[in-house]
């Protein structure tokens, strides 16, 4: 089974080296969130590094939605959902499909920490690292479920991003203070934690009923 | 109407009534917030039937993907379409209680923010159902969300909770509440039981309309068994 | 003689409220070509679904021995990669990277390798997604309009490739509305219609 999960995952990277689908829809996004995130807040240094974390998480949460597309509705898009489903049994498809969005994710969050960093002149506390890998795992759990749920076409694509913000909050809020210096920070890290494992156990076990069809 | 349902919403309409009375008549205004505090008569019922739905709509939604007999999905509908709107109901209320006490429409209290959180999910969990349409298609996206979806709640609200404590002090949102009158407890106590009744008999009310929606369950037809069709390899040349 | 590849026991599958087909005892041995026809609607590609295990019958049991693909037409590979990097990365979810030097070779896409699929003609594309099946040598294939985009050179082409993978012993079950060249080599024929599936 791993070693379908890394086809998979290797599948993603070639389709993305060669597509560039996610980095021409991702990269762009967040540098223009940046941006226009300075000068709503800014230009004050100080109200720029209170909404610093907010201004990454805040991109990366938006950012699962058209991210989600990825996961399958530009399988469906292509006629080749159908191979995947045929060749991949549910669990492998799910991890392998779950490694790709969490890198995705992943980058996007460094992106972000970057710009911001630049733009905002802040730097981030050291657990913001861990709130950035275990936070984005949570996320890519749910896009990779809701991708799934919404492949089947443009219908209600608005939808995805109603499911996926309000449940992304517990990310948004242990993100946002993991990366902030003053607050004690293992409270924060235990939750995301728990986030991200509630989540992935869910999704995963709800993962087959979402490829039936 | 079904013997039952008669049952219920009389008992449902009879509990509103003495609800009423007690909550407008015999409680007394709260010493703080004055008579805006009997909207936590409306309020508290309508969150309270809201968060049992969703609970209902947890169950069944584990035992639709389970059994896949759309009765229990029809069930996790009507209790996601009540709910919706206890949710929305409860916004509401605590909206307009708190805008003469917290001098504000919205406070970033855990529960009101829990709450929206709740009303966007389970919209979302009536919306995937139109994503197809195929019944079965439906349901089992439905019971996913349904089920992702609850156990989200719990998270959420912890964090917010955290969240809050670390930037605004909680006495400026909820003193330590002093004993409630033992008339306003009572007067709740009959509005929660007055607002599940009706929840009962409105979700028993909807579980009859989806289901002639649904129709009868197509029977397979009794076919006499054809001979197996075997295909095998055919001698070549 | 092996086990079955494929058995179908009292399968239906109800849509819009009525079955497709009455219930259908079907069993595929390996190594065999079944070719289905039937007009439009009668449920070819129903079938065809459930066999591959991508639809769930509504009723019934099915069991696969190995794996099952499907393939409709030419689809099956990312339009925004190359033909040898699509065979590739499907032949890599089953651990066959080793056979598309020579499932392209089979198919005659050394020339169109390079090439992304997306810019490739339908014909080119159906031999392609053929390539990427060949490759991951499944126990069933099911092929779906496999020669609506194809001419007579390329569906004779078709048959020899069709016939290398029943050798190989894969279970092929093909629908088509071009039934006749692959009526001379087939092992069966399946006809759908009037709700019932009967073998010919």
């Amino acid at each position: 089974m791993s070693g379908q999960v890394l086809a998979v995952f290797r599948r993603e990277l070639a389709v993305e080296r060669a597509g560039r689908e996610a980095l021409v829809t991702t990269v762009p996004f967040v540098a223009a969130f940046v941006v226009l995130a300075g000068l709503a807040f800014g230009p004050a240094p100080a109200q720029l590094a209170a909404t610093a974390p907010g201004t990454v998480w805040l991109a990366v949460l938006v950012a699962t939605v058209p991210l989600a597309r990825t996961v399958a509705g530009a399988e469906v898009a292509d006629d080749t959902w159908d191979v995947l489903r045929g060749l991949v049994p549910p669990g492998a498809l799910f991890a392998g499909k779950l490694l790709w969005a969490w890198s995705a994710l992943a980058l996007t969050w460094l992106l972000g920490q970057g710009l911001v960093g630049v733009l905002f002149e802040v730097r981030p506390a050291p657990q913001a690292i861990y709130g950035g890998a275990v936070g984005t795992l949570a996320l890519a759990a749910l896009t990779t479920g809701l991708g799934v749920l919404t492949a089947s076409g443009p219908r209600r694509r608005g939808l995805l991003a109603a499911l996926v913000l309000p449940a992304g909050l517990p990310v948004l809020l242990a993100g946002t203070q993991l990366a902030a210096e003053q607050t004690a920070a293992l409270p924060w890290a235990v939750l995301a934690t728990l986030y991200a494992a509630v989540v992935v156990t869910t999704v995963w076990a709800v993962f087959p009923a979402l490829l039936e069809e | 109407m079904h013997s039952t349902d008669r049952l219920l919403g009389a008992a449902a309409a009879g509990s509103f009534a003495v609800a009423a009375v007690l909550g407008l008549v015999v409680a007394p205004p709260d010493g703080v917030q004055g008579q805006a505090q009997r909207l936590m008569y409306v309020h508290v019922p309508a969150a309270w039937l809201a968060y049992l739905c969703f609970a209902v709509v947890l169950v069944c939604s584990v035992a639709y993907l389970v059994r896949r007999d759309l009765h229990w999905d029809r069930r996790a509908q009507a209790a996601a379409e009540l709910g919706v709107g206890m949710t929305a109901l409860a916004i509401a209320m605590g909206s307009l209680w708190g805008r003469p006490v917290w001098g504000a429409w919205w406070v970033w209290d855990p529960r009101l923010v829990t709450t929206a959180v709740l009303l966007l999910v389970y919209l979302g969990y009536l919306s995937v159902r139109g994503l197809s349409d195929d019944r079965a298609a439906g349901a089992r996206r439905a019971a996913a969300v349904g089920i992702i979806g609850f156990v989200d709640v719990p998270v959420v609200h912890f964090s917010v909770v955290w969240w809050r404590t670390l930037h605004q002090p909680p006495t400026v949102l909820s003193p330590d509440p002093a004993p409630m009158d033992p008339r306003m407890a009572a007067a709740l106590f009959v509005a929660v039981l007055a607002f599940t009744l009706a929840g009962a008999w409105v979700v028993r009310r909807r579980l009859q309309m989806l289901a002639a929606d649904d129709g009868p369950v197509p029977a397979v037809p009794v076919v006499a068994p054809a001979e197996p069709l075997v295909v095998a390899p055919r001698s070549r040349a | 003689m092996p086990g079955p590849v494929l058995r179908l026991a009292a399968v239906t599958r109800v849509h819009g409220g009525r079955p497709v087909w009455a219930p259908l005892d079907l069993v595929l041995q390996p190594g065999t070509l079944t070719v289905v026809t039937g007009p439009n609607g009668a449920g070819k590609t129903t079938l065809l679904r459930v066999a591959a295990g991508l639809t769930a019958p509504s009723s019934g049991e099915r069991e696969c021995a190995g794996t099952a693909l499907y393939v409709r037409g030419g689809a099956g590979l990312r339009s925004a990669q190359t033909v040898r990097d699509a065979v590739l990365g499907t032949a890599a979810l089953v651990g066959r990277r080793d056979a598309v030097p020579a499932a392209l070779g089979l198919l005659g896409l050394a020339a169109l390798a390079g090439r992304r699929v997306g810019t490739l003609s339908a014909g080119e594309r159906v031999r392609a997604a053929l390539a990427a099946a060949v490759a991951c040598a499944p126990a069933l294939l099911c092929l779906d309009e496999p020669t609506a985009a194809l001419d007579e050179a390329a569906l004779a082409d078709l048959v020899i490739v069709l016939e290398a993978m029943r050798t190989a012993g894969t279970a092929l079950l093909v629908a088509t509305h071009q039934p006749d060249p692959l009526l001379l080599v087939a092992d069966a024929h399946l006809v759908l219609g009037q709700g019932r599936v009967r073998l010919r």
